[in-house]
């Protein structure tokens, strides 16, 4: 019987290598790949943090009254207003409603008129953030040496109508003050449930503003 | 039958050329991403000082409403609210992008100092000037336009900027003299 030497099939050995080759290919493009999806988790967090500081700074700069807000780092928010020397209902739930929302767990005191800028929130992914903001009074008496000062030049004089904090407006709280300067920081890890405290590879946003006080 | 001998490389190439497209784009995707998310913050930064800016002349207008009126009815030109500008005073001066604020944490003790800031930055107003005055009685009400320009330093030479313009009415007493 006649057989065809020359046959045109594909050997065991040939497909070992066949894979082999596409292992060789694959295997830097899968990498590429996980390391594309952990890229996308990381952009995905730092999307939901800039989010949160701008409802934080959004809230505290254009919503939440200038006396509401309290110095400190975290700063407080209250309700009591001491000029008028009473709690002010619109503002109490305003600060019920908004401020956990904006701190997450963690901002609540023991009196629920008093809130601090301070919490921690977890995203749907799993991801845990921490949420403050510093407050600092720009008042006369700490920043004496260099106050901002209110001045308009005058028509025609080389003078100007000069003004110092403590001329323009009365104490409150113990101090002559018109701005307060806002720092808000959002602070996250990049592993999931993972508290940002404890994780040295922690990533942080900040947002700065100067909120005035236009409802004297 | 016909001579295929080369075929093969052609395919190899092709899916190697049609690999290394996919993966050029999903990287540049990525880096995309990461740029616009730094873009996005710079410029909220800046939006923010703008509005920061933008309520001290609010506040200025509220506390000095004759001496800016005056101003205008002097004949005075140029800008009354030149001395608006954040780095003019040293606890609003946040000045330039330093890496010294690299370590700058709220949550870590002393990490945070009263007068230093995550950011180098400045606001200032550009431009006031009175649109009309309406003075037939008691309550005299003047209208303003104000534009208040932000930016901040993002490093590397990089600055993000935001300008923000409103038109306001103040009420100014004049006791009926004037």
């Amino acid at each position: 019987m006649y057989r065809n030497r020359n046959r045109q099939g594909i050997t065991f050995v040939e497909v070992i290598l066949a894979f082999l080759i596409l292992g060789v290919i694959f295997l830097p493009i899968f990498f590429f790949l996980t390391g594309a999806v952990k890229d996308t988790e990381k952009f995905y967090t730092e999307t939901t943090a800039i989010s949160r500081a701008k409802f934080i700074m959004d809230s505290m700069m254009f919503q939440i009254p200038w006396w509401a807000i309290k110095d400190g780092n975290p700063c407080g928010f209250t309700s009591y207003n001491s000029v008028s020397k009473k709690t002010v209902t619109g503002v109490s739930s305003l600060l019920r409603r908004a401020v956990p929302k904006m701190f997450g767990d963690g901002c609540t005191t023991g009196n629920p008129e008093e809130f601090k800028g301070d919490g921690l929130f977890v995203c749907r992914k799993g991801f845990q953030y921490r949420a403050r903001a510093k407050v600092v009074d720009l008042d006369y008496d700490s920043t004496s040496a260099n106050p901002v000062v209110f001045s308009i030049p005058i028509p025609g004089t080389p003078d100007r109508h000069e003004f110092q904090i403590n001329q323009l407006v009365s104490k409150r709280d113990d101090k002559f003050n018109l701005i307060k300067k806002i720092i808000v920081q959002v602070k996250w890890s990049n592993s999931k449930n993972k508290d940002p405290d404890s994780d040295p590879q922690a990533r942080s946003i900040f947002l700065v503003g100067f909120k005035s006080d236009l409802e004297g | 039958m016909k001579d295929r001998r080369g075929v093969a490389i052609v395919v190899v190439l092709f899916f190697a050329f049609s690999i290394a497209i996919i993966l050029f784009f999903m990287a540049s995707s990525n880096t995309n991403l990461a740029y616009q998310n730094k873009q996005t913050l710079y410029q909220m930064q800046a939006y923010y000082l703008a509005h920061s800016g933008m309520q001290h002349a609010k506040l200025q207008l509220r506390l000095l409403p004759k001496e800016t009126y005056e101003f205008f009815a002097k004949n005075g030109t140029g800008n009354p609210y030149a001395d608006i500008d954040s780095s003019n005073y040293p606890p609003t001066a946040m000045g330039v992008f330093s890496k010294n604020n690299a370590g700058y944490d709220l949550f870590k003790t002393n990490k945070a100092p009263d007068e230093k800031f995550p950011y180098g930055g400045r606001y200032y107003i550009e431009k006031l000037e009175l649109l009309g005055s309406h003075d037939r009685m008691k309550m005299v009400q003047d209208g303003y336009r104000v534009v208040v320009k932000a930016n901040v330093d993002g490093g590397r030479g990089k600055t993000f900027e935001e300008e923000i313009s409103e038109e306001l009415i103040v009420s100014r007493f004049t006791g009926g003299i004037k």
